[in-house]
């Protein structure tokens, strides 16, 4: 790799500067914990959350790649690998949020417990000890497929064995399984124990729409990046374009969900299930509430829906900004009314923001460093770089 | 023909991509590529330009959602706007389904419509043949066309099969309009019969009717009174009890009654009262017999004139205004009111509305016709005299089951007993 490609990807400068920036986000966070209190926790949750989800559902990129046999995506899969291999370093925002978990899930009061039938009855599976370790295991199953994918994928630059290919299509089954049974329960955990007696069974897979478009997001933010940067000029437009479809078709899939989930409750009208939205549609919150459908779906939708613009760098860079601060609004309006009675953007929020994005920053220059930006010796790659999108499409 | 065309007959997909590249080169002008499959780059070497194709699914599509969600919200919202399950009258979100559908139905068909006229495939195309020589074997650039004019040219290649094609044809299609003859007769069942039930679990369904008796609940009745407390959407709090605001002369309904508020309050009784209270407050609406216990009517009234007296029409009637105000949101006797938003506006109408039936103005066939055909001149016909007399008996003869019904079941039970 050149020297100009090297600082295309981060060189030492941005290690400096996203190091910097993500000693800033822990110290404003601390502050932001002894003056705001719960606040703090949430927005570690928050941060921590944001990076993990998209870590995991990047590897799930890649194995969806390897499932289906996926020639066109060879040329860039070091950049969802490198964003998959973020999940420990998303981990450090995730962890500290765990030591709040007084102050963020009131199911983890003794007293609560003891005067809430409810809450009593959920106790065997909503309990401390047993949510931490759940908790762990999940950033370690994690951590540890996106890791053996990885791994095969960059030994296969050295000895070209097909068996590496071979391997990791039976690994990414394996973890496609894997990641939807625990992606549900993190969501699960994570998020909808945060209002315990709130319960929705699409919750898991509403999470994942929201991780998906995120990821594909991400992904794209790096290779137009990285494009620009020079490091990567084997990305043709092509690629873009096909990037561009899957992300304006899970935004899609995203405003289904979103909209099966609220439609349900909506119609039903029970109280216990109503009660969600309708703390999160007042008070404050409506706003944001309703700026998410707008960020996820609205935006995307039309501005993805020219062709022309499936085949612009800068339009998906931009559109992929969008989309990135809207799981953040999403995963706000989630979290922040456990503790918080009216939106606020305080120290805590926005150096856990940093802190969460220098971290996810850090993680992704570190993994394409690591290794050669294209799959050298990949079978598939030959097809990748000649891969062509329909003159007329 | 007038203008002059060369034809060129490949048999290999490289050789004709690069003749496209040496014609366009030379700067002349290529008329058209058919070859049997798709291939890679040809596209760009014809230089063709987009298809508009995406452009018609996007005026299908947006036709699609805009007539399903227009139409819904019409019908729900301004043509017969009822109450249902306690959502508004535009009720947006549950248009989103059909509103989707109709997109994705149109946005298909009219694809496949232009598509089909795109590529002139239409019953008897006119083709324009370029050179009679033309068989599948071969890629070739070529004038317009569809499919049908490569078959009839290569039923003049072979002419052994010339003269078979179309009749074998014709009578492929007799067979296919013969096959979906049946379905008209589907179509032939009386108004009454509700044909063949295939899982009739939305008809006949397993839980209580609203309105039923409830053996499991502890006061036997199927609709609940919402638990002690409850505050309705939008309620707004009143300093008055129930029984001080019956008093209060001074809470008098500041809606004037003139013709804008009793059409609205007639709206709204039309919409949430008529279905038990009848059109004049007799309690005789059509869900009446069916009812166990008549909403409207005390339980022990000695005969039918003391019934008649004592129906809440009267106490609308010559009652404060205050009680009517306060019988809207809370209720008198049996009713049970849904939870839902009620806006002070609908209350004021309502109160309205009583006001004109104490002046005499409603009229005894119902109210909506007058209220309908004052702003539009399109009143709903009143049923015949005959119609009406068959009503009438429908409903005696199903109270009096009703009634016998109960007597049987009251004397089951005490015989269980």
């Amino acid at each position: 790799m050149s020297a100009e490609q090297l600082t295309a990807v981060g060189g030492p400068n941005h290690v400096k500067i996203f190091s910097g920036g993500a000693a800033i986000g822990a110290v404003l966070v601390g502050a932001g914990l002894a003056i705001e209190g719960a606040r703090g926790w949430a927005a570690l949750l928050h941060a921590g959350t944001y990076v993990v989800t998209l870590a995991a559902t990047a590897a799930l990129l890649v194995s969806l790649a390897y499932v289906t046999g996926a020639g066109w995506s060879v040329v860039f899969r070091r950049v969802p690998e490198a964003i998959g291999a973020a999940a420990p370093w998303g981990a450090l925002v995730l962890a500290p949020a765990m030591i709040g978990i007084g102050a963020l899930y009131h199911w983890s009061h003794a007293d609560v417990l003891a005067e809430d039938p409810i809450l009593a009855g959920k106790a065997p599976w909503l309990n401390v000890p047993f949510f931490l370790g759940r908790t762990a295991g999940y950033v370690a199953i994690w951590a540890l497929f996106a890791w053996i994918l990885r791994k095969n994928s960059v030994a296969q630059d050295h000895d070209g064995d097909l068996a590496h290919t071979r391997a990791n299509v039976r690994w990414a089954t394996l973890y496609i399984i894997v990641y939807a049974l625990t992606f549900a329960a993190a969501s699960f955990d994570w998020l909808m124990s945060l209002d315990p007696h709130w319960f929705s069974t699409m919750w898991g897979v509403y999470n994942f729409a929201g991780s998906m478009v995120s990821a594909l997001a991400t992904t794209l933010v790096v290779l137009v990046l990285l494009r620009r940067g020079g490091a990567l000029p084997e990305l043709k437009d092509d690629h873009l374009h096909d990037l561009g479809r899957l992300l304006f078709g899970f935004t899609c899939f995203w405003a289904y969900i979103w909209f099966s989930q609220y439609m349900l409750i909506w119609y039903a009208n029970i109280p216990e299930e109503t009660e969600w939205f309708v703390h999160r549609g007042h008070g404050g919150w409506e706003v944001l509430y309703w700026a998410i459908p707008i960020l996820l779906f609205v935006v995307p939708f039309f501005a993805l829906l020219p062709r022309a613009s499936k085949r612009s760098g800068s339009v998906l860079l931009q559109v992929s900004l969008v989309i990135l601060v809207g799981r953040w609004v999403d995963l706000f309006v989630t979290i922040q009314p456990a503790v918080s009675e009216t939106p606020a953007l305080g120290l805590s929020e926005i150096g856990a923001t940093l802190l969460g994005l220098c971290v996810l920053a850090l993680a992704i220059g570190a993994g394409l460093r690591k290794a050669s930006m294209v799959p050298r010796k990949d079978p598939f790659l030959e097809e990748s770089l000649h891969h062509h999108v329909g003159h007329t499409m | 023909m007038k203008a002059r065309l060369v034809l060129g007959v490949f048999r290999e997909e490289d050789a004709l991509v690069r003749a496209v590249h040496a014609v366009r080169a030379a700067e002349v002008p290529i008329h058209d590529a058919f070859t049997p499959y798709p291939i890679h780059g040809l596209e760009e070497a014809m230089g063709l330009a987009r298809s508009k194709l995406p452009w018609v699914t996007f005026a299908g599509g947006a036709t699609g959602v805009t007539i399903a969600l227009l139409g819904q919200w019409w019908t729900h919202s301004v043509d017969w706007p009822i109450e249902i399950g306690g959502k508004p009258f535009a009720a947006w979100p549950a248009y989103a389904p059909v509103a989707f559908e109709s997109m994705v139905l149109l946005a298909g068909l009219s694809t496949a419509a232009a598509l089909f006229v795109a590529s002139r495939l239409w019953p008897k195309p006119r083709p324009r043949l370029v050179h009679p020589r033309r068989h599948a074997r071969h890629l070739r650039p070529r004038a317009r066309g569809a499919r049908r004019e490569l078959r009839s040219a290569a039923r003049r290649a072979h002419p052994a099969r010339r003269g078979r094609g179309r009749d074998q044809a014709g009578r492929r299609g007799m067979r296919r309009w013969l096959a979906l003859a049946p379905l008209l007769v589907a179509c032939n069942a009386g108004p009454d019969d509700p044909g063949v039930m295939y899982m009739p679990e939305m008809v006949v369904s397993t839980p209580y009717d609203a309105h039923d008796r409830n053996p499991i609940l502890p006061n036997g009745m199927t609709l609940q009174a919402p638990p002690e407390g409850t505050v309705p959407q939008g309620f707004e709090p009143f300093h008055y009890a129930l029984e001080e605001a019956e008093l209060a002369a001074e809470l008098a309904n500041p809606i004037a009654p003139d013709e804008a508020a009793i059409a609205r309050g007639r709206a709204q009784f039309e919409t949430f009262c008529l279905v038990c209270h009848g059109a004049r407050g007799d309690g005789d609406g059509p869900v009446v017999p069916p009812f166990p216990e008549p909403a409207v009517a005390p339980r022990r009234a000695p005969d039918d004139d003391a019934r008649r007296a004592a129906l809440p029409r009267d106490h609308a009637r010559q009652g404060p205004d205050a009680a009517v105000r306060d019988a809207g949101p809370r209720g008198r006797s049996l009713a049970h009111r849904p939870l839902r938003p009620d806006a002070a506006g609908r209350r004021a109408g309502l109160g309205a509305a009583c006001d004109a039936r104490r002046g005499g103005g409603a009229r005894r066939d119902g109210a909506r016709c007058v209220g309908r055909s004052a702003g539009r001149g399109r009143a709903r016909p009143r049923p015949g005299p005959a119609r009406r007399r068959a009503r009438a008996g429908r409903r005696d003869r199903a109270r009096r089951r009703d009634r016998t019904r109960r007597r049987h079941r009251t004397c089951r039970r005490a015989r269980a007993r």
